[in-house]
This record gives C-alpha cells, sequence and structure tokens, in this order.
C-alpha cells in the first residue's frame, strides 16, 4: 500500500447540522475533501484509521462529547491530528481538549484563512507521523531479522562499546564479534554504526 | 327600613291626591260664583240704566264710566266721555264750588244729593237732581264717586216755571224783547205778556181768553193742530207762524213751545216764547245763514252745509260736505236727484220724504240717514234743513247742514246690542232678579224676570206691583227679605246673604244680593234684587266639609304613624350617616335617589346637586355600557363587587371598593340598587408600589438568570453566526476558484440568510426576557410564551444530554398575564429541573413541561425525574435566600411563588410518585374573549 497515492480527508464531527454543512462547503471550496459526521459513534463506526486526514470535532455534543471521542481514539491508539471547535472557549474544555492530544482549539465563529492553515498543518502532520510509522515498522522488522546474539552485539553497539569490548563483555573473541558487528550493519542495511545508532533511536518507545 | 319608606309614601301620595281633588271642586266652585258676581255686576247696571245718568269720577275728577243714559243726555259717545273733567259738565257759575265738594268726598266719604245745572254739548242746558256715592276700596279708602242723576223731566222743568209766572209777568216778562204766551190744553190764551201783545198788535185783556185756532187764522191751524198733539205727550218743537195783527200788519213769529202738566201729570197748556222777526226776517235769515255756513265749515271734519236757491238746478255744497261724501266739486255736480243717488237705496224713499215734507213747511228736525261714498264706504250722516221764505211766506229756498255721525251710530250700535244681549239676559237667566220697594214691612215688585215669578210659582203680570203677602209669599222669608232690604237702605251697600228658605220641604238654598237703587216717586226705597238658588252647591260644599273631616281625621292617624316611621327612618338615617362608607342608593334605572354623607364625604358631591342623575354621571368610571352589564348582573347574582378608579369633584382621583346589592320590596321585586364605595386608594397604592417592586426584583433575578444560562447562551448565538461565517466564506472562495457548482452556492446564500433569521430570533427572545417591562397584563397564548422561553434551554439540553419534553394540549384558550413574568418563572422552573437532573448521571433524564385547560385557568406543571428532595429541604425551597447551589442567590422560588401569587394562584410543588418533582401552577383565561362567566371581576 503506497500512503502517498491516498488523498487526505478532514472528517468533521458536529452535531448541528448547519454548521456540518458549511464546515463540508468550506473546506470543499479550498479544494479540500471532507466527511462529515452528526455524531462521534458514527464516526468511530466507520474510520477506518489507514485514511490519512485530520478531525475536526465539536466540543459539545449530545451523548459522546468531543472531549469523551478524543478519549477513545487515543485508546484506539489512532494518531488523527483532531482540532477542536467550540461555541465558546472555557478554559476547563480548552485544557481538556489540549490534554487530549488536541492541536488546536478554535472557537465558533472562525476565520476561514486561520481554519484552513491549521486544517492544512494538521494534514501535514498526519502524513508525517505516517511516514515515521512506515519507516519505524521496516526498522523493526530488521531488528527481529538478528539472532539473539546479533541483537545482543546490535544493543551494545548502539550502547557506543566497541567491538574488543563487546567480544570482551560477552566473553568471546574479538573475532567472533567483528562477524557478529558485521552481520548486524548488514541486516540493519545500514553502513556505519553510526547509522545505526541514528535508526534505534528514531524508533518510537 | 325601605319598607317604612314605601307605606309613608304611600300615604302622603293618597292624601295629596285627595286634597288636590278637593282643591279643584274649590276652584269650580269659586269659579261659578265669581260668575255670579260678574253677572250680578252686570244687572245693576241694566237695572240702573233705565232711567238714571249714571257715571263714575276718579280722584282726579275724571270720567271713568258713563252709562248709556249720560251719552244720550251729552248726545256724545262713551269713548268721547271717558277721561273727560266732569266739573266741566256742570254750568260755569257752580264749576269751582262743585269741584271742592267732590274733592272733599274723596277725603270724607258721604252721600250727598244735589240737583245742578249742567250744560248739554250743543250749549243747551238742563237740570240733574242726583245723588253722589263714593265707592270705597277694601282698605275704606275712596276709590270712585258714582253719581246717579235723575234728568229732570220737561214738566218738572215747567212747573218749576209755571211757580215762577209772576217773576216772568212781573219782571222777566217786562224786561224781555220776546213775548210770552200761556194756553190751555185746548189752546185758550192764559196769560200774555207786554212784549207778545205789540207783536200781535193788540191788548192784553183782548187776547186773554181767547182761542188761539180763532186768533192765528185757519191756515195756521194745521201746524197748532200738530203742535198741540205733540206738546200733550210732552215733546215740543220751535215753529214759525204768519200771524196777522190786530193792525192788520203780517206778521211773522217764532213760537218756542214748552209743554205744561199739572201735578197729577195731565196735559195742562203750553208756554211759548214768542219772537217777532218779521222786521228784520230778510237780514236775520241771511245772516244766520252766512253764519252757519261759517260755523258749518269752520266745523272741519263735522259738519258740512250746502244751498238751494229755488230756480236753480244745483246746489251749492260746502267743501266739508264733499269731503263727506267723498267726493269732489270737479267731478261731482250736486243737483237733488245727483244727492239721492247718493243716498243709501235703503234710505232713498224716508230721504225724499223728509224733502217733500220741508217744502210742505213741516219744521226741520236732525235727520239720519246712510250715503255710498264715491269709493263704496258707507257713512252715517245727520242733516238738519231749514226751508228759506220770502215776505210772502212762498219758499225760496232751502239750507242744510250735515253732520258725520258713523262713529257714534257704530257706537251706539253696539251699545244697543249690548244693552239687548244683558236685557235677554235679565229676562231668561236663571237667577231670580228684578226691582222691588219697601213698602212699610212689605215688599212690593215694580220689575221682576220670568225666573222669579217661576220661582214664587206665579207669572210677571200677576206680580207686578204686587205685595209679598198678596202674592202670598211665606212670612217668615218675607221677614227675612225686609230685614235685609231694610239693612240695604240704612248701610247703601250692597247686602250679601244666603239661607235656606224656611217652610220649603225641598231645603233649598237662595242667594241673595239686594241693592238700594233709590226712592220711588211715592218716597218708597227701591231695590234691586239678585236671587240664586244655590241648593246644589250648598250640597257639594257640605259633602267637601264631611270629606274634609273625614280627611283631616285621616291625616291625624296617618300623621302619627308617619311620626313614628320617620323617627324610626331618622334612626336608620342617622345610622347610614354615620357610616364612614358611601352608601348610594338608586332606582332600577340608576337614577340615584339616596346620597349619604359618606358618599359626599368619599365623592365631594353634595346629596342635593347629584339625587336625581344617573349614576354614571357622578361615578363609576366605566361609562353607562359597564353599568348596564353590572346592573344586569347585580340582578341575577344579587350582588357584585369590584374596583374603581374614581373622580371627585376637585378631579383627584381615588380607588374605590365597591359593593352593589339589589334592594327588594316586601314581594320580592328589585326596587333599586344599593352601592356601598369604600377608599382603597391607600391599599391600592400599596399595592401598586409592592407590584413594581416585585417587577424591579423579578428583573433584576431575570438578569441573574440570563448571567448565569450566559455560557450556553453564547454557544446558542454563536452556533448560527459560526454556521453564517463558514458558508460565507465558502461561497467567497468559491467565487474566487470555482469548486462549488452554482446551484449550491445559491443554496449557501439561502442557507445564510435563514441562519441570520435564527441568531436574530434568540436575541430577540434574550431581549425579551431581559427587559424591563412595566407591569402590564396582556392576552397570552400560553403554547407561544413557553416555545420561546424554552429555546434559551438548547444548548443545555445538547450539552447535557438532558430531553425537555414539552406536553401543550392543543387550542389553549389564551390566559390574561405578565407574559416576562410568567416566562420568568417558566425558565426558573425549568432551569432548577436541570440543576436538579445534572447532579445526576443517569442516561434518562427528561423535563416535561404540560399545559391543560380546566376550569380555573390553564394548569400548568413542570417536572423532573431527579432525586426526591429531603423533607427537611422541601420544606425550605420556597422561602427567600434558600438555595442548594453554589452561586444561587435563592431568590428564584421565591419570587416563582410571588409572580404566580399576583396571578391569582398558588405555586405547589409536591414530589412525583417514582422520583423528582413536579411544580405546578394556575394562569386565568383572558376574560375579554373567552370564558366570561368564569372571569368573576
Amino acid at each position: 500500500m503506497n500512503t502517498t497515492s491516498i488523498k487526505p480527508t478532514v472528517f468533521v464531527v458536529d452535531d448541528e447540522p448547519g454548521m456540518r454543512k458549511s464546515l463540508d462547503r468550506l473546506l470543499r471550496s479550498a479544494g479540500l475533501q471532507a466527511e462529515c459526521f452528526g455524531n462521534a459513534e458514527t464516526f468511530l463506526r466507520e474510520y477506518d484509521p489507514g485514511r490519512p486526514g485530520c478531525l475536526i470535532l465539536d466540543v459539545c455534543m449530545d451523548h459522546m462529547t468531543g472531549l469523551e471521542l478524543q478519549k477513545e481514539l487515543n485508546a484506539r491508539r489512532i494518531l488523527l491530528p483532531t482540532i477542536v471547535i467550540s461555541g465558546y472557549a472555557d478554559v476547563p474544555n480548552v485544557v481538556k481538549a489540549v490534554k487530549g492530544g488536541a492541536v488546536d482549539f478554535l472557537e465558533k465563529p472562525f476565520n476561514d484563512e486561520l481554519l484552513l492553515e491549521r486544517v492544512q498543518q494538521a494534514i501535514r502532520l498526519d502524513q508525517r507521523q505516517r511516514m515515521e510509522a512506515v519507516r519505524a515498522s521496516a526498522t523493526e522488522a530488521r531488528l527481529r531479522s538478528l539472532t539473539p546474539r546479533e541483537t545482543q552485539v546490535m544493543e551494545l553497539l548502539v550502547a557506543g562499546r566497541r567491538t574488543k569490548q563487546i567480544a570482551y563483555d560477552l566473553n568471546i573473541s574479538p573475532k567472533t564479534a567483528d562477524i557478529h558487528r558485521a552481520h548486524v550493519l548488514e541486516k540493519m542495511k545500514v553502513d556505519t554504526v553510526v547509522d545505526l545508532v541514528r535508526l534505534v533511536h528514531d524508533l518510537p518507545d | 327600613m325601605s319598607q317604612a319608606f314605601e307605606t309613608g309614601a304611600d300615604a302622603t301620595a293618597e292624601l295629596r291626591a285627595r286634597i288636590e281633588e278637593l282643591e279643584k271642586e274649590t276652584a269650580q266652585l269659586k269659579q261659578s260664583r265669581d260668575a255670579i258676581a260678574e253677572r250680578e255686576q252686570r244687572y245693576e247696571s241694566i237695572v240702573n240704566n233705565q232711567t238714571e245718568i249714571i257715571c263714575r269720577i276718579d280722584a282726579s275728577l275724571s270720567l271713568t264710566f258713563v252709562n248709556r243714559m249720560f251719552c244720550e243726555y251729552f248726545n256724545e259717545s262713551e269713548e268721547q266721555l271717558l277721561g273727560r273733567d266732569y266739573v266741566m259738565f256742570l254750568e260755569p257759575a257752580l264749576r269751582d264750588r262743585a269741584r271742592a265738594k267732590m274733592k272733599s268726598l274723596f277725603q270724607k266719604p258721604e252721600v250727598t244729593s244735589h240737583v245742578c245745572e249742567v250744560v248739554r254739548t250743543e250749549g243747551q242746558s238742563g237740570w240733574q237732581h242726583g245723588f253722589v256715592t263714593p265707592v270705597m276700596n277694601a282698605d275704606d279708602s275712596v276709590y270712585e264717586l258714582q253719581v246717579v242723576a235723575r234728568v229732570r223731566s220737561s214738566r218738572e222743568q215747567a212747573e218749576y216755571e209755571i211757580k215762577n209766572t209772576e217773576i216772568v209777568n212781573g219782571q222777566l216778562a217786562k224786561i224781555m224783547k220776546d213775548g210770552l204766551i200761556v194756553v190751555d190744553p185746548q189752546g185758550i190764551v192764559r196769560s200774555v205778556n207786554e212784549q207778545l201783545c205789540q207783536i200781535g198788535g193788540t191788548k192784553m185783556d183782548e187776547v186773554i181768553g181767547r182761542s188761539m185756532w180763532d186768533i192765528v187764522g185757519a191756515e195756521n191751524h194745521e201746524i197748532l193742530a200738530e203742535q198741540f198733539a205733540k206738546r200733550s205727550i210732552g215733546g215740543a218743537s220751535q215753529y214759525e207762524m204768519p200771524w196777522t195783527s190786530g193792525t192788520g200788519r203780517h206778521v211773522s213769529a217764532i213760537f218756542s213751545p214748552t209743554p205744561l202738566f199739572d201735578a197729577q201729570g195731565r196735559f195742562d197748556g203750553s208756554l211759548s216764547v214768542v219772537t217777532d222777526i218779521t222786521a228784520r226776517r230778510e237780514t236775520e235769515i241771511q245772516l244766520r245763514e252766512s253764519e252757519r255756513l261759517l260755523a258749518a265749515s269752520q266745523k272741519i271734519a263735522r259738519v258740512g252745509s250746502f244751498e238751494w236757491k229755488r230756480g236753480e238746478k244745483t246746489v251749492t255744497w260746502s267743501a266739508e260736505l264733499y269731503r263727506m261724501h267723498g267726493r269732489s266739486p270737479e267731478t261731482f255736480v250736486p243737483t237733488k236727484e245727483s244727492f239721492l243717488e247718493t243716498v243709501h237705496p235703503d234710505d232713498r224713499v224716508a230721504v225724499r220724504d223728509r224733502l217733500r215734507q220741508i217744502f210742505r213747511g213741516v219744521p226741520s228736525t236732525p235727520h239720519e240717514y246712510r250715503i255710498i261714498r264715491a269709493d263704496g264706504e258707507v257713512r252715517w250722516l245727520e242733516s238738519t234743513r231749514w226751508l228759506l221764505k220770502d215776505d210772502k211766506g212762498k219758499a225760496r229756498g232751502m239750507i242744510g247742514t250735515s253732520r258725520d255721525i258713523t262713529s257714534q251710530k257704530r257706537a251706539k250700535m253696539i251699545l244697543e246690542e249690548r244693552e239687548s244681549i244683558l236685557r235677554s239676559f235679565y229676562e231668561s237667566g236663571l237667577m231670580l232678579m228684578g226691582v222691588v220697594e219697601l213698602d212699610g214691612d212689605d215688599i212690593r215688585w215694580i220689575s221682576e224676570n220670568e225666573a222669579t215669578a217661576q220661582h214664587l210659582g206665579t207669572t210677571p203680570e200677576a206680580m207686578r206691583n204686587k205685595t209679598a203677602r198678596e202674592i202670598g209669599i211665606s212670612p217668615a222669608e218675607s221677614a227675612l227679605w225686609v230685614s235685609k232690604y231694610q239693612e240695604a237702605e240704612q248701610t247703601g251697600e250692597t247686602v250679601r246673604f244666603e239661607y235656606m228658605r224656611p217652610d220649603d220641604p225641598s231645603q233649598r238654598w237662595l242667594s241673595g244680593t239686594v241693592k238700594m237703587i233709590g226712592k220711588s216717586p211715592e218716597k218708597r226705597p227701591r231695590f234691586s234684587y239678585i236671587y240664586d238658588d244655590i241648593t246644589d252647591r250648598k250640597r257639594v260644599e257640605a259633602k267637601i266639609q264631611a270629606a274634609h273631616d273625614a280627611l283631616e281625621q285621616r291625616v291625624q292617624e296617618r300623621t302619627a304613624e308617619l311620626v313614628d316611621a320617620n323617627r324610626q327612618l331618622r334612626f336608620h338615617a342617622q345610622l347610614l350617616d354615620s357610616v364612614r362608607e358611601s352608601v348610594v342608593a338608586t332606582d332600577l334605572d340608576g337614577r340615584i335617589v339616596y346620597w349619604g354623607k359618606g358618599a359626599e364625604n368619599l365623592y365631594g358631591y353634595q346629596s342635593d346637586e347629584v339625587v336625581g342623575k344617573p349614576i354614571t354621571q357622578v361615578a363609576r368610571s366605566d361609562g353607562s355600557q359597564g353599568e348596564l352589564r353590572r346592573m344586569a348582573q347585580v340582578r341575577e347574582m344579587g350582588s357584585w363587587h369590584g374596583e374603581f378608579r374614581q373622580h371627585r369633584t376637585d378631579d383627584t382621583k381615588f380607588w374605590a371598593e365597591t359593593v352593589i346589592s339589589l334592594v327588594n320590596d316586601p314581594n320580592g321585586n328589585p326596587t333599586g340598587f344599593i352601592a356601598i364605595d369604600r377608599d382603597i386608594t391607600v391599599r391600592r397604592r400599596a399595592e401598586e408600589r409592592t407590584r413594581q417592586l416585585h417587577a424591579d426584583l423579578a428583573h433584576v433575578l431575570r438578569l441573574g438568570t440570563m448571567g448565569e444560562m450566559a455560557s450556553g447562551l453564547a454557544h446558542e448565538i454563536n452556533q448560527p453566526l459560526g454556521t453564517i461565517a463558514n458558508n460565507a466564506h465558502a461561497v467567497a472562495r468559491s467565487l474566487r476558484n470555482g469548486t462549488l457548482p452554482n446551484d449550491e452556492v445559491l443554496e449557501i446564500i439561502e442557507e445564510i440568510a435563514a441562519e441570520a433569521m435564527r441568531a436574530g430570533e434568540i436575541l430577540h427572545s434574550l431581549h425579551r426576557f431581559a427587559s424591563k417591562a412595566e407591569p402590564n397584563r396582556t392576552a397570552v397564548d400560553l403554547r407561544d410564551l413557553v416555545h420561546e422561553v424554552t429555546r434559551l434551554f438548547d444548548s443545555d439540553i445538547r450539552r447535557h444530554g438532558i430531553v425537555l419534553r414539552l406536553d401543550l394540549e392543543e387550542n389553549l384558550p389564551e390566559v390574561y398575564v405578565e407574559r416576562i413574568q410568567i416566562q420568568q418563572v417558566v425558565v426558573n422552573l425549568v432551569r432548577n429541573a436541570f440543576d436538579a437532573l445534572l447532579e445526576d448521571r443517569r442516561s434518562e433524564r427528561e423535563v416535561i413541561v404540560r399545559a391543560r385547560a380546566v376550569e380555573t385557568g390553564v394548569l400548568v406543571s413542570i417536572a423532573d425525574n431527579g432525586k426526591n428532595l429531603s423533607p427537611d429541604l422541601y420544606a425550605k425551597i420556597f422561602s427567600p435566600y434558600f438555595t442548594t447551589k453554589k452561586n444561587g442567590m435563592g431568590m428564584g422560588l421565591s419570587i416563582c411563588r410571588s409572580i404566580v401569587g399576583s396571578h391569582g394562584s398558588q405555586l405547589r410543588a409536591s414530589p412525583n410518585v417514582d422520583c423528582g418533582l413536579t411544580f405546578t401552577f394556575t394562569l386565568p383565561y383572558n376574560a375579554t374573549e373567552s370564558a366570561p362567566d368564569k372571569s368573576g371581576v
């Protein structure tokens, strides 16, 4: 699956039909693709996490509020960047939204330039996140191809031990240590130990 | 109280009606009495009219009344005489003395008699003998003098002269130029004077004892015969007679004869004055002619004259005569024939005969006849003509005078007509009238009318000159009459009396009026009398007296009862007046019949200003329409209670609380209304101030509520604003880069408009809710009201997931409320319900607003399904400043309760069967349109 080939979509969750519809129009007029949902539950049910884009979420809704949906998305590890919108910006709600991982908080009515800019930012963030996620999963696959001895050697290399020190630590011959080192660099598809350290460091915790 | 009023008023009305009836009868009687009095008066004038001259004279001695005889005697009409000075009718020598005497009579009234010589209009003199009687006013002062005079007959005058024959012979006769001759009825000369002897050319002893018939010659026998015939009945006229004297001279003389009568009234010859006119015959005649013509022409408008000479065709008319005939000398040539043409056809023969007689030598006498003037008007003329003779006694012409007597004639005709009417009244009247004399102790009838005779059961002919005894009148009645006549004689007054006829089985009553009118030739006192049968009147009077007595008796009885009732009434009235409230009674039409002291104080009108006026002119601010509605209600329900804004006389205003009740008579029929008003201005003012304070507090609390609801409301307004902004931006963008299809752009714009409207509506209801409206009740559709305010909860509903259910009955009648205050109640109760549910995390939380029409109004309830309140909290929820909320003031439910209270209901809270609370209250119907029977006041 080529992630860059799918056009990003702006998902809108607002129980107020007028607001929903007008957002849809505003986004489309800016050449964006939008998809609207009248409540949080429908969105959760229908959203394919593989689809890139961002989420515009109204904070006040019947049943499941915006903040509750945020919590649920976090629980499901869906990292769709979320812009929280509200009729009024009371401090507790803003705090809760940001804590819940919202990238932005906008008060109705919005400046269209500002909203679209934030939407674009959110979409870019999503793309970046998705690319990083892809990259991380390739490194992990390489890591999984290492033998246990090679994994030990790779971890010690990343920790900054030299080959001789590794041979000593593992009570193996320096020659054997050198062979493991070569296998690790090959399997991890890096040329130098420096590249290896950068690759492993970029992995999420 | 009203019953005592009723009976007292009834009795008074009955008595008044009876008294009015009696008064009417009395008035009728008085009228008939007046008529009788008037008739009496007329009768007196008739009686006096017969033989006497009567006049009345006022204090300035001017004539105020003359009778017909007076007019005839002085030959002038009544109009000409009235107002003239009476004294001027007397001989000049008598005037001063008479004037003094008459004047003194006004000061010192007494009856006097007098004999005096009067001057008649033509210059002739005559004699009067009569009485002057003062006519008294009620206060005994003299009003007028009445002169009743008898004209001395020529007989009496002759007697008088005869008595003086010696003087005539001895002195007068000597100095007179004229001759005197006295002859007996056969024409035998009794006495002559020297002068006559000279005229006759004879000697005294040659004449006395000779017959006139022999002396004058056969040619004069005709004149003598006529003269003697006239004289024997008292008439006499001057005549001219040619006479051949003893010396053979032709003498022409004028005889002025006076007939003589003896004591028994028999004709006793005559006395003639003889004037010799032979010598100066022609000159005298000519002189007299010219004098007469002159005099005639000088009496403008009175006398015209004419002259005709034998052999001439035309007659000479004086200018006055032309004028009388309404002709002019230019167009009318007077001849005997043309003159006769002007005479009225009915009189023409008589005039022609007259003219012929003149030519035959018949002495001239005034002659009355009618002419027709050129303009057709009929006039009466009186003409006197004389034949002119030459020396040989042949007629050589005629002269004459004419006088226009139309006005006198007319007056005379009127008098004659009046007299004939009065006479017929006398003859045919029902009253007894006549003239009697007192003859000793008996009464003698001189004149009487038919009614008198009928009454005494006889005929006028049979009574004439008979006494009461002869006629057979009861001695008792006759004695009564005699005594009354004697009284009239003694006092000279009119005596009036009433009596029941003695010895009359039918017990008839008569009224009598008698007055002495003079004396008979035998010197017996003469009286006029009028008797009238007044039996009917007497009977009516007796009946009236009896009715009066009975009435008086009843009046006294009723008076006693009324006094008692009055005392009771006065007690009630004092009681009423001592009440501080205004007490007003009206009749069934709303006219004020009682206006108490309290009402005077309250309204400022005094009782006598307003009693009788419609109450709506004085009080009751809603006019006669409202009054009619109210009266109908009082008659149906028995009473009415309400409040009015009223005015006093000084235009100050006050509030009155009014109770109107129906007043019934003892039979239960309504007779009027009683209204009791109390000044409640102070109470009203306090109420109004409280209401104003309430409104202010409610407003403050509404603002507080608004503040508390601000975040939700801001969201509610931001919602459409955000939508509008998004849509507008979308359109702008799309217009720049064509990203949206055109039809969608149009749709977006339409939605922008719709959202803007929505935002406006929200703001409008917010504004309405926050405004500080004056307390003002209006007719309100409750469904609208609830829909409008619950919109304010939209954001709360969304935010908290609480269901707000509206269960409002279809076709609710309008209610009459303070719109904003009721909205405030609904908002407060719904918010309370929401707050109660917020603490509760259950999923099915709901608030239900219900509205139902019930008998007393629209029942509104607001229920939640939250937690039940603990009993101690439940007891406190309506107390001011009690709250369970952190930021609450605790005024919400308190103000709700007072608002509902001011709408005549009570806010109640009750726990639901399962859980939660329900608040209920009732709002009144709009009385002006629906369910007016439930509206009360």
